[in-house]
Order: structure tokens, then sequence, then C-alpha cells
């Protein structure tokens, strides 16, 4: 039988995954890091329960529980229902142990290809996907149009995508 | 607008209603949906290694390559420990026992847990599927309990902190003790409702979803809104209009709103929607009035279905209708087939069914007594041993009866009896039909229940 001990580390490796899930539920990347933290801590109360063979599907039923608490405690819905509910069907089904070598082998080449960025285009991509900032606050902030930073965006993942699969290959 | 532009736009929480729709037609495609899961992924993966990157990133030098801040120590994996070891002690205290779950003694239940049935089994656990082959009962360790209808069927979705219960079918009265931790919710597929310790029933119809308040208040949520239900109300949802509430006065009930919803039922021999009717009926007297509402009825008048041969049913009936008594009078004929068949009549202001034909003419009347000048719906259900009455979907009366027949000839009518042609129905009759079949008590609930309710 597996330990407390074994059972957290084999947990703590989905961590990107399950924070991905709980950020489809909750749109912000403190909170859902908060929602898995909290999955983590009940996994360690109820280890001696965790069917080891589906540690990741108990971890993510516990992800959404706690990221629909959050949602509940600050009243506060992002998405329309019937676009959550599809989504989390596809979440279900492919947030699996594929996605995480993915994950991991990305994880691996993306610091890599993030510091060839230009600042501005760091700037940029945190910019839109961390802070949210809309296009057109970009646009004043690197000084080009809203169509231009969209453009920008699209070419930037690009770009990593290409150096990813460049360093892989 | 391409899918990537909308992935974007869902990451960021940006979507219009239109955006939205766009997006779940591209999800309904499965690869779609596993390019999002991808795409968030990497999105991730960039803000996260995106802000490290970034914090070590200082003034660029004269060479134009980035110098590296000093690393510090990280004191992460310490605080992670002593916070694990915190909330551990915290957690203990989180668990909740109260939500242990297990199936009563006297009921029949037959529970699916990760694809195969359980026999013999009475302890609940999550992710089971339970079906009530006859009522049943599940009962919590806080002394909440769960009744469930013959034929109801409920997954367990969570009896961790919180006790949530998802209804595919069926009915489910809920009494709860206050919940010291977590929430007891049932969710049907388009609501949600959530308990603030009380007794309540959920019922999840064919489209929609009745929630009907006991005692205290609970939450009532579904994709538009979210409202607080108190004592006494009950309130029905609607997955494409929202909430729908109770509305007590039955001078105003909505008679006409149910037939949507029932309209493709098999069993329903006979509807009458007065203009689009597949049965030809004719107006001999009377008017047809619109309301306020610009509902239909038949006020003071007499419908006639020549094609009354159509009308061949099987050994079990409902007939069912919404009258308005504006006069008291005897055997004031609402919808027959002659005097020798089925007939529904109201006698000095009492429902009276006719269930067959020579040499008895079998009748009886119910004993309660209808309000002058109020809407009421009547159901009579008849069985070939057994009679029922109903008003406003509460049975009113219910007895063994016999020399049943219900297929003599008879020209059907509307206001009136073929074989007493000098009566006429004094009053204003909304809507008549016939089902086929012996509805349920809860089934002439619902009708009822979309009845009571305003658009």
């Amino acid at each position: 039988m597996q330990s407390r001990e074994d059972i957290l580390r084999q947990a703590f490796k989905y961590q990107d995954l399950l924070e991905t899930y709980a950020y489809s539920w909750l749109n912000d990347w403190n909170l859902c890091k908060d929602a898995v933290q909290e999955a983590f801590i009940q996994a360690s109360e109820q280890w001696q329960e965790i069917d080891t063979e589906r540690l990741l599907q108990w971890l993510k039923t516990v992800t959404k529980r706690r990221a629909i608490d959050i949602i509940r405690k600050r009243n506060r819905i992002i998405h329309r229902e019937d676009l959550m509910n599809l989504v989390d069907g596809h979440f279900q089904t492919y947030l699996n142990e594929e996605m995480l070598d993915k994950a991991k082998t990305m994880r691996k080449r993306l610091q890599k290809c993030l510091s060839r960025l230009s600042p501005e285009n760091l700037k940029v991509l945190l910019g839109f996907y961390e802070k949210k900032l809309s296009t057109e606050k970009l646009s004043e902030m690197v000084n080009r149009s809203p169509n231009a930073v969209r453009i920008l965006l699209h070419r930037i993942r690009h770009q990593l995508k290409k150096c990813i699969s460049q360093e892989l290959g | 607008m391409d899918k990537y532009e909308l992935f974007d736009k869902y990451l960021i929480g940006d979507l219009s209603d239109s955006e939205t729709d766009a997006l779940i037609d591209l999800l309904k495609d499965d690869e779609i949906g596993r390019e999002l899961v991808e795409y968030s992924l990497e999105t991730k993966l960039f803000v996260d290694c995106g802000k490290k990157v970034k914090s070590r990133i200082s003034v660029p030098s004269k060479t134009g390559k980035f110098r590296k801040s000093k690393k510090r120590r990280s004191y992460l994996p310490v605080l992670l420990i002593a916070a694990m070891m915190a909330f551990a002690f915290l957690g203990m205290q989180l668990f909740n026992e109260k939500n242990y779950a297990e199936i009563s003694k006297s009921s029949s239940v037959q529970i699916l847990r990760e694809g195969g049935k359980l026999s013999n089994n009475k302890s609940l656990k999550e992710g089971d599927n339970v079906r009530a082959l006859a009522e049943s009962e599940i009962k919590f360790n806080d002394g909440s309990s769960i009744q469930m209808s013959s034929g109801a069927e409920i997954d367990i979705r969570e009896l961790v902190l919180n006790k949530t219960i998802f209804l595919h079918r069926g009915k489910v009265s809920i009494h709860t003790m206050p919940q010291e931790i977590g929430t007891l919710s049932v969710i049907t597929a388009d609501s949600r409702t959530e308990v603030l310790g009380t007794k309540f029933s959920v019922r999840k119809l064919k489209v929609g979803t009745v929630l009907e308040v006991e005692k205290g208040q609970v939450r009532f949520s579904n994709k538009n809104d979210s409202i607080e239900v108190g004592q006494g109300s009950l309130v029905y949802t609607d997955p494409k209009k929202g909430f729908l509430r109770k509305n007590s006065s039955t001078d105003n009930v909505h008679w006409r709103l149910w037939n949507s919803l029932n309209k493709n039922d098999e069993s329903l021999h006979f509807y009458t929607d007065f203009i689009n009717g597949n049965f030809k009926g004719h107006l001999l007297s009377g008017k047809i009035e619109m309301d306020s509402k610009n509902r239909h009825y038949l006020s003071q008048g007499l419908i006639s279905f020549p094609d009354s041969a159509k009308f061949q049913v099987g050994k079990e009936i409902t007939m069912f209708g919404w009258v308005r008594i504006l006069e008291s009078g005897v055997h004031d004929p609402v919808f027959t087939k002659g005097d020798d068949s089925w007939r529904f009549q109201i006698h000095q202001k009492q429902p009276h069914v006719g269930y067959g034909g020579v040499p008895s003419r079998s009748h009886l009347d119910s004993d309660v007594t209808l309000d002058l000048g109020k809407w009421h719906l009547i159901h009579q259900v008849i069985y070939q041993d057994r009679v029922k009455v109903f008003v406003n979907g509460q049975e009113v009366t219910n007895v063994e009866v016999s020399n049943v027949s219900l297929n003599k000839a008879g020209i059907v009518m509307i206001g009136g009896n073929s074989n007493k042609k000098a009566l006429v129905f004094k009053g204003d009759i909304g809507e008549v039909g016939l089902f086929n079949r012996a509805l349920s008590t809860e089934e002439v609930r619902d009708m009822f229940d979309f009845g009571k309710f305003k658009e």
C-alpha cells in the first residue's frame, strides 16, 4: 500500500493540470491555485480512501468542488452554465496522463524559449493572459493598434510553440 | 472570429453572449474541445514560466542580453510543510461524518456503483446511482432524510463536506437538519436547489423543474438567476425562460401553459386547441373568447365533434379540463361522449363523473364544491374498478366502482351532452383533454403546478 507521502508526491505532479482545470471554472490564476491547494490538503487527509489508480480523477473532482465553493463564496460566475458544462466535459476527457506528459515536456523547454522573447513581447503576453488587460490597453502600452496587438499575441504563441518543438527536435 | 480568438476571450473571461454561442457550437466537436484544453494548459504554462523569466530579467545590458538577478533562497518548501500540518489538523475538524448516508430498511432501491449493481448494500458512496423501485428513503447521520418517489433516480454527487444530489427523474422530498458544515443541494439538468435548513421537494419534469418549500427557506438557481424561496412557495424553472413564480390567485391561472410540455405525450388522445386541433369541432352556440393574456376559452357555448368515432379509448382514461362555473346547474356537461360512455360534468357545483352506459349509466358525484367565478382544474381518472377525481391537483374522490364502459357510441361534445340537448355548461371552459391512460397523482399535480404559473 502506498504511503501518504507517495500519494501526495503523485498528486503534486498533477498540479499544472489541476490548476488549468480550476482556471476553467474560476478564471483567476490566484484563485485556481487556492482551489488546487485545498484539494491537496483534502488528499493529505483522506489519502487512505483514495483509489490510487484513479488519483487524477479524484483530484479533479475535489478541485472542481473547491472551485465551485470559491465561486459560491464570491457569488461570481464568469461563464455561462451551458458553456461550462461543455468545457467541463472536455476537461474531464482530455486532462489526462498524456496531457501531463506534454505539460512536463513544455515546462522544461518553455523557460528557455520565453527568455528568448523580447521584453516587450513578454510584457504583452503576460499583460493579456495574466493581467487580462484588454488589447486596447495593451496597444497604448506598446504603442501599436489593438489589431496589431492581437496579431502580435498570435505570433508570440506561434513562436513559442515553434521554439518548443525545435528544442524537442 | 477564429477559434483562437474565441479561446483567448474565453480564457480572459471576455466572451459576449453571441461569442459564447459560437464557442459552444465549436466545442461540440471533440477535437476542438481537446484543442481548448491544450490551449488552456499552454497558457497556464506561459503565464507561470513567463512570470519567472520576467522576475529574472533586470535592466538590459549594453550587449542586448539580459542579466539574471541574484537567485534567492526559497523558503517555499518549509512554508508548504508548515501549511500542510496546520491544514491537516484543521481538516480533521472539517471532515463531515454527518454526511454518512444509508438506505432505510423498508426501502426498495437499485444501486449502481462503478458500473455494477449492488445488492444488499445500505450505505451510499459518492458516485452511486440510486433508483427507487418503490417509495424509498435515504437517511443521513445528521438526521436529514431524502424521500424518493417510486421511479425517482438520483446520483450521489458529493458526500464529503456537502451533500449534493443530482436528480435525473421523479421527485425527491427532503427534510434537512441545519447544516453545520457544507450545504445540502439538489441539482437537476436546469436548476440547483440549495438548502438553508428546511423541508422541501424537488420534481424533475420533462421540461423544467418544480420546487415546493414546505418549511424554512432554500436557494433555487438556474443559469439565469438565483432566488431564495420561502415557506409555502412553489417555483418553477424553465430552461429557456428562467424563473416562473407561483401565482397564488386562481383567478389568474395560466391554464394553457402546460400544453406545450405535454402535447407530445402519445397517450394524450385529445386536447382542445380551439384553433388548431386535429379533431374538427363545430361551434354550435356560445362564443370562443380571448382573455387579456391571449388565452382562448369557450364561453357558455357548445362544440360538437362529428368524427366522434375517433374517440376510441382503452380500459383506463383521464379526462381533464379547466372550468369556471358562473351559475350552479344540474349535470352541466363539460366534456362528454353522450350519456352512455365517459362524461365529465358538473352537478350542483360538484365534479360529476360518468363512466358507463346501459343499464346503469354509472356515475358518481365528488364531495368537493367548486367556487363560482373561479377557474378550477378538474381531473377525472377512470380505471376499470376505480374512479378518482382531482381538483386543482388534489385528490378529492377515490372510490371503487364497477360496470365501467368507455366506448359506447355517442357524439363527443364540449359544453354539451348529445343525449341531453337542453343542457349547456353555464360557465367557461378553458381547455379540456383526454389521456388514453390513468395519469398518476404526481402527473396530475404537475399539470396543475404548470397551470398555476404566469409566463
